[in-house]
Parts: structure tokens; sequence; C-alpha cells
């Protein structure tokens, strides 16, 4: 699309020179919210320009400023800080008449002698902290770091979730970040696609299909139920579960599978691997060569590898390694080759969207746990606008069928959780707004699930009303799905606005007819548990779970939501309140 | 003697909070409060320790700040000012005006300062300062659709599109920093006078035109494809280095 545009480098120098026309930005703009592309080139472009044209150009850290409390020097930034610090307020102290106005010698002589008074009683009262105390807090931050939406915040990339296919995730086995697995508290991230795989990541599916390639070129497919890490920028470890390896590339030969049993070194070809839970380790040669040996870098380890060519299988046993008597020999074996996906089912990478916003509502919040309060804001899963709580709802295990382990409940009253200012989602075609929700109590008034703006004046929500599935496209109506809620049911609702006309899926089914009209810009809070405006009258009674807000860039299709299917009465999960 | 005459000024007592129903943005419930009025010269300073009800969770407070919010503030400030080039740029890709942005970027430091107290220094700056830009560019671009509607500026729903994808940028944006550095140097000389023409000595492509004795329309031209030489330079940097990165050159 990029190459039918060849005036986009034109457009942004014009925009950068500040020369652009209104027919130019028009056209700029249009590019912009229809193509991926050219939005990347702008973003570069302008990040380019914006680091060109920064007062001191180059990225400054400065020494000065780490004053002691309430400094306010003025912090010199190299070159001409135009942006300056200095305006911050100063410590906000006081003012007193006469001889002991702000600034005066005594009352400066006073402040500090109270400053140094209050400072001798704290450190009195403060315990100095404890071996102990040190290693939680240690523990705390290891914890956020690894469950960082962005772990290359962190630690170096090598690679993307670049494939997802029904993925359930699940807590899974914890790791220390060296392949074995103890019981330190690090859980496994839940990346979406095209999240960057830093070194160290753990994979732990219940469910569905993880592709990730490395920045090498090769790739692997995981088929849950697995446990994977990607321990080296060629490789990872396979704990438990069943991946295919394809190594295509010249420079990710070499790309090698670690298992409790055995290594698998691969020579160029596409094999795999499936690991039980006993660590016996069986891999299967589609094309090429790959090279199976125990684990050890023992002579007898190294005496035992074997080569496996085109359609060979072979297998280790995990008894024999375990009880150190002897290294267990390669044994050659059968695996049906239809045990192994070899290719990602569905185009998911070329769904015509983006994942504006994404509350897991549980799964990504530090400490959280069923019956916790939720007390800090829970996370946007795309790690830009999480969302504060309000009186406290609680974490609840009665999660979405989807695969979800925690949601958050709604008392009906005050709960909610809302962002910290008016919504930065202002989009008012082209959208999907989805959610899981799990009536409790139906009330007479309208409930709000979630609703972005102002229901009285613009935005758009999800709500029940009148004991039925609602959507409310404000300021033009609330339109009556006529489906009715059922207390104690998780449904999947999702809005779906495109090409002018809004329409509601419930539990991926349309439902009614496609009603013509959008939504005002939305101008409050984007809120969960009811709509922030009309709060605490309009709250949701129940619980809440995977509430998303995606951008279409092309036709809607229901493999975008994140619904697959309810699971049948038997399986039907336990109702239980926080 | 001195006691008596101290005592109106100073007078310190144990305080005890009205009991209160609790307010939406208030920090978890304090367990336990041990706290203290103090009387100087006529202002109300409150100190002391609030528990949280379990052993060695206690927050020292002085005035309405604690102390270990004092203590984050020189986090905060070195965290800023390590970020205000990004934070700059992300404003700058919303409001693509220079003055503009370093208004906004003025405006955002004041509203960050302003809740510095609330800034957790475990978690990352940049996505937490970007909320405070966005609701300056909010302001602004509301500002700019009453008062300055000649002005041709980007949809909302371009913003919104741009905000989306720009999680991919960030994650390259402190080698791009770096790879600038050498690419410019690696420009022609003319080039580089040029680029710092326009950026460093804030020079009008106008007057550097007449400077040179040529149309202003070449020069922009020529700056265009210089910050496009730029960007590949960038560009191919930055790939070189994740093809560096991978040891798969070691088992050749």
């Amino acid at each position: 699309m990029l190459n039918d545009v060849p005036n986009i480098s034109d457009l942004l120098a014009s925009l950068c020179d500040e020369t652009i026309s209104a027919a130019e930005m028009a056209q700029l703009d249009r590019l912009l919210c229809s193509d991926a592309s050219v939005r990347q080139k702008y973003l570069e472009y302008l990040d380019l320009h914006a680091r060109l044209s920064f007062p001191g150009g180059a990225e400054t850290e400065t020494e000065a400023l780490s004053g002691g409390i309430g400094d306010s020097a003025t912090p010199h930034v190299s070159g001409e800080p135009s942006v300056v610090i200095s305006a911050f307020p100063t410590f906000d102290i006081p003012a007193t008449a006469g001889a002991f106005s702000v600034g005066g010698l005594l009352f400066s002589y006073l402040v500090a002698a109270l400053v140094v008074g209050v400072g001798l009683t704290i450190a009195a009262f403060t315990q100095v902290s404890t071996t102990a105390m040190v290693a939680v807090q240690r523990n705390k931050v290891q914890e956020e770091r690894n469950t960082s939406p962005h772990p290359s915040q962190n630690t170096a990339i090598i690679g993307r979730v670049t494939g997802m296919v029904n993925c359930v995730w699940s807590d899974g086995p914890r790791g220390d970040g060296r392949g074995t697995f103890t019981e330190d508290a690090i859980h496994s991230p839940r990346p979406a696609l095209h999240a960057a795989v830093a070194l160290g990541d753990h994979f732990a599916l219940r469910a569905g299909l993880l592709e990730i390639t490395y920045s090498t070129g090769a790739q692997v497919i995981l088929q849950g139920p697995v446990t994977y890490q990607a321990e080296s920028t060629n490789g990872g470890f396979l704990r438990l579960g069943r991946l295919t390896g394809k190594v295509e590339v010249a420079k990710a030969k070499g790309f090698s599978i670690r298992t409790p049993t055995a290594t698998i070194t691969d020579l160029g070809t596409e094999f795999g691997v499936e690991v039980d839970e006993r660590g016996d380790t069986r891999s299967l040669v589609f094309r090429g060569i790959v090279e199976m040996k125990p684990v050890g870098d023992g002579q007898a380890s190294r005496a035992l590898a074997k080569v496996l060519r085109d359609n060979e299988a072979a297998a280790i046993i995990a008894s024999s390694t375990m009880n150190k008597t002897a290294t267990s020999p390669v044994v050659p074996i059968h695996i049906d080759s239809q045990r192994f996906v070899r290719q990602l089912p569905m185009p998911v990478k070329t769904l015509p969207m983006t994942v504006v916003a994404w509350f897991r509502l549980g799964e990504e919040d530090a400490n959280a746990a069923s019956g916790k309060d939720v007390v800090s804001p829970t996370k946007d899963h795309q790690g830009y606008f999480h969302l504060r709580p309000e009186a406290n709802p609680v974490y609840s295990k009665n999660a979405a069928p989807n695969g979800s382990v925690l949601s958050i409940h709604f008392d009906g009253r005050e709960h909610q959780c809302v962002t910290t200012s008016n919504s930065p989602y202002l989009m008012t075609d082209n959208f999907v707004l989805e959610a899981w929700a799990c009536p409790r109590k139906i009330e007479k008034y309208p409930q709000f699930v979630v609703y972005n703006g102002n229901p009285n004046r613009n935005g758009f929500g999800l709500l029940i009303l009148d004991g039925r599935w609602h959507y409310s496209i404000s300021p033009i109506r609330m339109v009556d799905s006529g489906v009715r809620a059922v207390v104690g049911k998780w449904t999947h609702l999702a809005l779906v606005c495109t090409g002018d006309r809004s329409q509601l899926w419930i539990d991926g089914r349309p439902v009614g007819k496609p009603f013509r009209g959008l939504p005002a810009t939305p101008d409050t809070c984007f809120t969960i548990g009811t709509d922030h405006v009309n709060n605490p009258r309009m709250t949701f009674n129940g619980e809440i779970d995977e509430v998303r807000l995606l951008r279409l860039s092309g036709r809607f299709s229901p493999e975008m939501l994140l619904f697959h299917g309810l699971p049948s009465d038997k399986e039907s999960p336990k109702r239980k309140s926080p | 003697m001195v006691a008596s005459f101290v005592k109106p000024l100073i007078a310190c007592r144990e305080y005890r909070p009205p009991r209160s129903g609790r307010v939406a943005d208030s920090p978890p419930a304090v367990a336990h409060e041990k706290s203290f009025q103090v009387d100087f010269f006529g202002q109300k300073w409150l100190w002391g320790v609030n528990y949280y009800g379990k052993k060695n969770d206690f927050q020292p407070f002085l005035g309405n700040r604690t102390v270990t919010a004092l203590r984050n503030h020189d986090e905060f400030v070195r965290r800023f000012v390590r970020s205000q080039q990004s934070l700059y740029a992300y404003i700058l890709t919303l409001v693509p005006n220079t003055a503009d942005a370093q208004d906004i970027l003025q405006e955002t430091a004041v509203a960050l300062w302003a809740k510095a107290d609330d800034y957790d220094p475990n978690e990352p700056f940049m996505p937490w300062a970007c909320q405070f830009a966005w609701q300056q560019v909010r302001k602004f671009r509301l500002y700019q659709a009453r008062r300055l509607k000649h002005v041709a500026s980007l949809s909302d729903e371009a913003l919104t599109a741009l905000m989306a994808d720009r999680s991919r940028l960030d994650e390259t944006a402190a080698a791009r920093g770096q790879k600038l550095q050498d690419c410019v140097t690696k420009l022609v000389d003319d080039d580089r006078r040029l680029l710092s023409q326009r950026y460093d000595n804030k020079v009008s492509m106008r007057e550097a035109a007449e400077q040179r004795g040529v149309e202003p329309n070449q020069l922009y031209k020529r700056l265009g494809r210089i910050r496009q030489t730029l960007l590949d330079c960038i560009n191919n940097a930055i790939a070189m280095e994740e093809r560096k990165a991978s040891p798969t050159d070691r088992a050749h």
C-alpha cells in the first residue's frame, strides 16, 4: 500500500516544515486512518523530526536535578532548554507574614531546623529493613519485571509472537530464568499478537496455538497444553507439551530445543518435539536433519546422540535419565505426524484490526487474586491507559469461559474501574467494543457493563435495560437486542460499528438488524462497571471480564472476537460469588 | 521562660483524623495511624506514621506528603528529564507543530509535577506520563477547534490509530536516538550544515535560500531528502544490529 502512495514522504516533509496545505492534511489524514504502513512511516518520520528539533538535540540525563527534598533549582540541560523544568512549581510551603515570610533568612533557618528535627524523629521511628524485607522487595520488583506487558523494556528482544489461535493461558509452572522450574512466583506472560518476546520469557498455554518467530528466522509453533521458555536467542526449553520447529533460514541453523531429558538440535529442517509429564521426549523429523541426544555434556551423552532424517522419529525415556545410573539411549519409534501442527490454521495475522485497549481485569494486575480488593490500577494489555478502581471492586475466580482465570466483581453500588481522565479512545466508527459479563442481579435502571464517554451526550457502551441486553450509541439512542440477560450466566457482548451502522453481537452471533447511526465523539471517561457520569445510579452488579476495544481497518469478522464458543453445560464453570 | 515564649508558636499534640467515609482516590485503609499536629507559627503541620496493618508496612508522612513520596521526588525528576525527549516526540506525533508541541510539553510538565506523589517508581514512566500529555493534547485540540479553525489538523480517528500503533516504535526508541547521532555524522558537510541551520539555529528555509541564492522550494525538497536519508540510515542500522545480535554466526 505504501508503494501506491508515492507522495507520502512529500506529505510528511511538508508537515514537518509546516508548509502543508489543508487539502494535503486531509489526504494524509485519510491515509493514516486506512493504512498501517503509512502510520508506521508517519511515526518514524515524526520521531526523527522530534529528535532533531528537540532543544538540546540528544536525550539528556542531568545529574544537577537530583538535589535534595524540595530542590527547585533550574536544571541545566545541554543546549538551550526552552522546555524548562523550572516550570515546575516549587515545594509548597505556606507563606507567613513579617520576619517569617517565605524566603526570609530567619524563616529559612527555622524551616531547616524543623526539617532536621522531623528527619531525626522519623529516623527514630523507621526500622532499617531486615534481610527478609529486602528480599521480598527484590522479588516484587522481579515479578513486576516478568509480568511487564513490555518485556523489551527489561531484557533483550529475541523474537516476536507472529501468530495466535484460540490461546488459553494458564498460570502454569514458574521458572527461575534458567530453564529449571522452581516455586518462585514468576507468572508467564500473556502476550498479544506481534508482542516482543524477551530472553527468558515463559509461555504456558492450556489450549490453542502460539507461533513465535525468532530474530534469527527460526519459528516454533507451540500447541497447548504446553510450557515453553525462550531461553536463548536461537532456542528454547520445552518442559511439557508439543511444538513444531521450522528452520528455513541459514543463519538460524543450530536452533535447539532443550527438554528435561534431551536436546534436539536442528541442522536446517522442520521437526516436531513432544514432552510428556514424566519428561519423556519424542521427536519426529518432517524434512531435513536433526540431532537428538540425551541431556548432559558428558562423553556418554554425546556417544548416544542420534541423527534423524526425513520421517524418522526417536524417543528418550525419562526414567533412566533421572536415576543417573545410565544415560538413556535414543530409541527409534513411530509417531503419527498428524499430532503436530505444522502451520497455523487461519490467517490471524491478516485480520484487519488493531487492538486499541484490552483490559484483562485480573490476569495482568500485580498481586491480583480471587477475593482480593482491586486497589491498584487494572492494566491495559496494550500498556498505556490503565483503569483506576473506585470503591474497591473485588477480583473473582468466576472468570469468562474463554480461558480467563480472573474477572472483576462489581457490587452494583459504587464499584467501577475508570480512566484517570477523559477517554483517550475517540473513535466514532469502524470499531468493536466487546466484553464478557455475568450479571448477579438485574435492576430496573440501566446497568452499564462498559461505557466510553458520556451516555447523556456522546460515546457508546453495553448495558442491561429492562432485563435485556442493550447497546447505547449516544446521543442517538439505546438499542434493544431483545435477548434477556440471565443471572449467573456469562454472556459475550460485542458492539460492532462499521460503515455508518452499528450492531450487537451476543455469544458470537449478530442479534437483530443493523442500526443506522453512529455515536458522537466521547468526551468523558472510559468506564467499566457503570457509566462515570451517572454513577452510582447505573451500576452493574456481577462479574465483568476481558473488555476490549478494537479499531477496524477492514471488514469485521467474528474471528476478531474473544469468543470461541461457550462450554457445554457439563463443563460450565462453577458459579460462585467472590 | 523560653518555653513560655515558644509554646504559643510551636505546639504539638496527637492528631486523630476525623472518621469519614472512604474517598475514592484515597490510599488503602490505614489500620493504625500515629500522628501529631504541629502548630508552627500559625501553620498546622501533620507528621507521623501510618501503619497498614502488617508488620513493617508503614508510611511516614510530613504534611500531606509521605516521606516515601518525597524520596520518590528525585527519581521522578530524573526520569522526567530522561524521558522528556520521548515525551516531546509523543506529543509531536499528535500535534505536528514544534512550537505547539513545546508548549504542550511545558503544560504536561506542570501537570506531572502536580501529580508527582502518585507516581510509582516501580512502574514505567513513559506510559504514565503519556496519559498527562494526552490530556494536554486534548485541551490544545479543543482550543484549536474553537479558536484556530483555519489551522488544519489530524482527525481524532487518525490520532487514535496512531496511538494504538505507537508501541512498536517505542520498543526501538532508545536505539533510534543513538543511531541518529551516527547517521548525522555520515551526511555530507553541506547537508549537515543545512540540517543544523534548520534545527539548531532555527533559520527559516526562506532565509537560508536567500543566503545560498536558491529557491526556498529547492531547500525544502533537499531537507526532505536529508530526513529520508537519515530515516533509512537509522532503520538499516537497527536491522543490522538485530542481525549482529544473533549468535548463530558462531554456529557456522
